[in-house]
């Protein structure tokens, strides 16, 4: 019995232990005398409620009353988003409630942008680590992902909001909060990837969905930082420098023409961390967070004394860190900040994603290593040969998605194959795209030379797949039709895709939007509900169209048999997927109209 | 809603819980049926004293596991037990101990066969285990109750079940 289903086994064996109604009954009688021969005090006075020790210097502003701050205040965090506040998940009939009351309750009294930034980056990671749990337990169905994902990109887009408000007022903290957000999501990215991996369900469209919603939020992360980073880069190299009016604290009035220190500072400024020069704070800044960093991953490493990949990887990491931060001690020696910055920052980077992993390895007893490429990169030469590796995984990529939409053509264009010549094709049809699924999988886990290996067996399978089709062909008594129709009955193991009939759908492109219409046929009973249009995060030249439909009188009064689905994408993209209610639909596009009624 | 009443509800909403929480620890219906009702007399003293509890779940956790390990030192006197309190257990319960309680047709076979699992466990294995997958806390609240850090208790886990792995199939579940 594997870890996993003994931790469920555990869990449902031990429910239906409990006291007998009696006996309880019994108890809780007991108690009460208890309590009537042994009387409070009385409770006239409100009891002052015990204030936890360090509050975030934002809440000693004065117009919050004490009760409030308190209400505010939680575990961990800047603003407490802690596992142990509550445990609702997506899902969960008390979700809602966390996230509207328990968070959303909270912005209206978080008023910096400063602020509000930390707080809904918290937010975003909360959601990535509610996912994560859902997905190491299996149940990070679309449902729940998309609950998820509208959550994420709402915190996500408000924050890149408010940053690139406040990058012209505080470029340092600009950067370095797009930095840390770049680096958490990169990392929650690989979660969620290898969870849903090692879950044992079946991959499914909408964690992949989730997983390139995060990965579109690093790469903002990154190019915020990236023109922060610029920013500070850009000003003037003499101390004294440009003086900038930094966003002041609610209580206290600006000076516009000194910088005051930022609000995230508790404990008195020190001089070069809160320096007016950009590049300076930047730089001490950058040093501080990579010695943090160092100190928390020793603290992990210490109560990691297995002998497991992770933690001799962990360990290296922590000594490349250190070798990188002595680099940057130099370069400060020498006044080059720009250097230093680099050092420091790559060093605090690359130690706080190893944090995370540790963490995550705690939580979920699952290893994923500290991605490759970081060690590759920082040796320099390699990066080239990375790159190249890249391309040749991206190339195999491409080529997998082309062989299988021809092949899906090839099928739908042309009858007269018998039933086991559809179904094995068919059949390896699903092999080669779970195949291609694992290998985008095994990119986002940086494992390129998996995912090379995994393409190139699914296009091997792909091409025997068509190979088949075309002896079939000879031999039998094929030919090509415009509307084939599938043979009847049902096929082994793929029998939806041969009794339903294709769907027709028309296409037509304007300026980027592309837009897809059809009516269900005939042997479909119900009504369409919703249709909605995806561009595919890996192949951005793949749409795929998903449609629900009910069978529901009471939702079909009006008996809506009409789809029509508008997705913006590249010029030269195509529909390769059509799915009704869940699965798969062959479908054919009708020839365009020449020109418009 | 009175102090009272509040608590009286506290009782109510988790009694239960803290029961199979104990059940687990010390394998004996009555017993642990004592510990509940102490520990909610003892949280009431608590609160006679003049003190306040904001949440009432964590204090009576910690309480019930005070209650528990003050179970375990008694039972240091009679020599058998010293040998649960040792790293390496050999396989196997030792049923002579747990008289007047364990094996009931109430409980399902499944929750005796826990019980039976969770047994010979190094105790502080045990008590982390139970607190994660039969009374469903997070590692962070577990932390927080025993005054450890997260990652120590996360850690703790871990090894638990892989403890637990190793030598569950090896008894033929």
């Amino acid at each position: 019995m594997n870890k996993k289903q003994l931790q469920r086994y555990i869990r449902n064996a031990s429910r239906n232990v409990t006291m007998r109604s009696e006996d309880k009954g019994l108890v809780r009688e007991r108690l009460v005398l208890y309590m009537e021969q042994r009387p409070l005090p009385s409770t006239e006075a409100p009891r002052p409620i015990r204030s936890p020790f360090s509050i975030p210097s934002i809440f000693r502003a004065h117009h919050f009353s004490g009760a409030l701050m308190i209400a505010l205040l939680v575990t961990t965090g800047t603003f407490g988003m802690s596992f142990a506040a509550d445990d609702a998940l997506p899902g969960d009939f008390l979700y809602p409630v966390k996230v509207k009351m328990n968070e959303g309750v909270k912005t209206a009294f978080i008023l910096s942008d400063e602020a509000r930034i930390t707080f809904e980056r918290e937010r975003a990671e909360l959601r990535l680590r509610e996912a994560s749990r859902l997905a190491s337990e299996g149940r990070l169905d679309a449902k729940r992902q998309a609950t998820v994902s509208k959550l994420f990109a709402a915190h996500t887009d408000s924050i890149s909001q408010r940053v690139q408000n406040i990058e012209t007022l505080d470029p340092v903290f600009a950067a370095e909060v797009s930095a840390d957000l770049e680096t958490a999501l990169s990392t929650h990215e690989a979660v969620l990837a290898r969870l849903i991996v090692e879950s044992e369900d079946q991959v499914n469209d909408g964690a992949r969905d989730l997983i390139g919603q995060v990965r579109n939020a690093t790469q903002e992360a990154g190019r915020i930082r990236e023109g922060a980073e610029e920013r500070i880069a850009a000003t003037m190299e003499e101390d004294g420098g440009i003086q900038i009016a930094v966003v002041s604290d609610p209580g206290t009035t600006p000076e516009p023409s000194v910088a005051t220190p930022t609000l995230k500072t508790i404990t008195p400024p020190t001089p070069k961390t809160e320096s007016a020069n950009l590049r300076e704070r930047a730089t001490y800044r950058a040093e501080e967070r990579a010695r943090q960093n160092m100190a928390r991953v020793e603290e992990l490493l210490e109560l990691f004394p297995e002998e497991s990949e992770l933690s001799t990887q962990s360990r290296n990491q922590l000594l490349s860190a250190r070798f990188l931060v002595k680099l940057g001690d130099e370069a400060l020696r020498t006044h080059d900040l720009t250097r230093a910055y680099g050092f420091y920052r790559e060093a605090g980077a690359s130690l706080q994603k190893v944090a995370q992993l540790l963490e995550v390895a705690n939580l979920f007893s699952i290893e994923i290593l500290p991605d490759m490429s970081m060690a590759a990169l920082r040796a320099g030469d390699d990066a080239d040969a990375l790159d190249d590796r890249a391309d040749i995984v991206r190339e195999w990529h491409e080529r997998v998605s082309e062989a299988l939409r021809d092949i899906r053509t090839v099928l739908l264009t042309q009858e007269g194959y018998d039933l086991e010549t559809v179904s094995q094709a068919n059949a390896r049809i699903k092999d080669a795209t779970a195949l291609l699924m694992r290998g985008e999988i095994a990119v986002i886990l940086g494992d390129l030379a998996k995912a090379e290996a995994l393409f190139m067996n699914s296009e091997r399978v792909v091409t025997r797949a068509h190979e088949q089709l075309v002896i079939a062909g000879q031999q039998q008594n094929v030919r090509g039709v415009p509307v084939p129709e599938q043979p009847e009955g049902k096929v082994e193991g793929e029998e939806v895709e041969s009794v339903s009939e294709p769907l027709t759908i028309k296409h037509d492109v304007a300026e980027g939007t592309h837009t897809f219409a059809g009516v269900l046929s005939d042997t479909l009973v119900g009504c369409v509900i919703n249709a909605t249009g995806t561009v595919s995060v890996t192949t951005t030249t793949a749409i795929s169209i998903a449609i629900e439909t009910s069978t529901d009188a009471e939702v079909c009064d009006d008996a809506e048999r009409n789809f029509s689905v508008s997705v913006d994408a590249a010029t030269d993209s195509s529909l390769v997927a059509v799915s009704i209610n869940g699965v798969a639909q062959p479908f054919t596009l009708a020839p365009t109209v020449a020109e418009p009624n | 809603m009175s102090q009272q009443q509040a608590f009286l509800e506290a009782f109510d909403q988790y009694a239960d819980a803290l029961y199979r929480h104990a059940f687990f620890r010390v394998s004996d219906k009555e017993k642990a049926q004592d510990l509940v009702s102490e520990t909610f007399t003892r949280t009431w003293d608590y609160l006679v004293k003049g003190n306040s509890i904001e949440e009432f779940r964590p204090f009576l956790y910690r309480t019930l596991n005070h209650l528990i390990v003050d179970e375990y030192r008694k039972k240091r006197t009679e020599s058998l037990d010293k040998m649960l309190e040792e790293q390496a257990v050999p396989e196997g319960a030792f049923p002579e101990l747990v008289e007047g309680g364990r094996a009931d047709i109430e409980f399902s076979l499944d929750a005796q066969r826990v019980a039976g699992m969770l047994e010979t466990m190094p105790p502080q294995y045990r008590e982390v285990v139970i607190l994660r997958y039969i009374d469903g806390l997070m590692p962070a609240e577990i932390a927080t109750m025993l005054s450890e850090p997260v990652n120590t208790i996360s850690v703790r886990i871990h090894r638990g079940i892989s403890w637990l792995s190793k030598r569950v199939d090896e008894k033929n579940l």
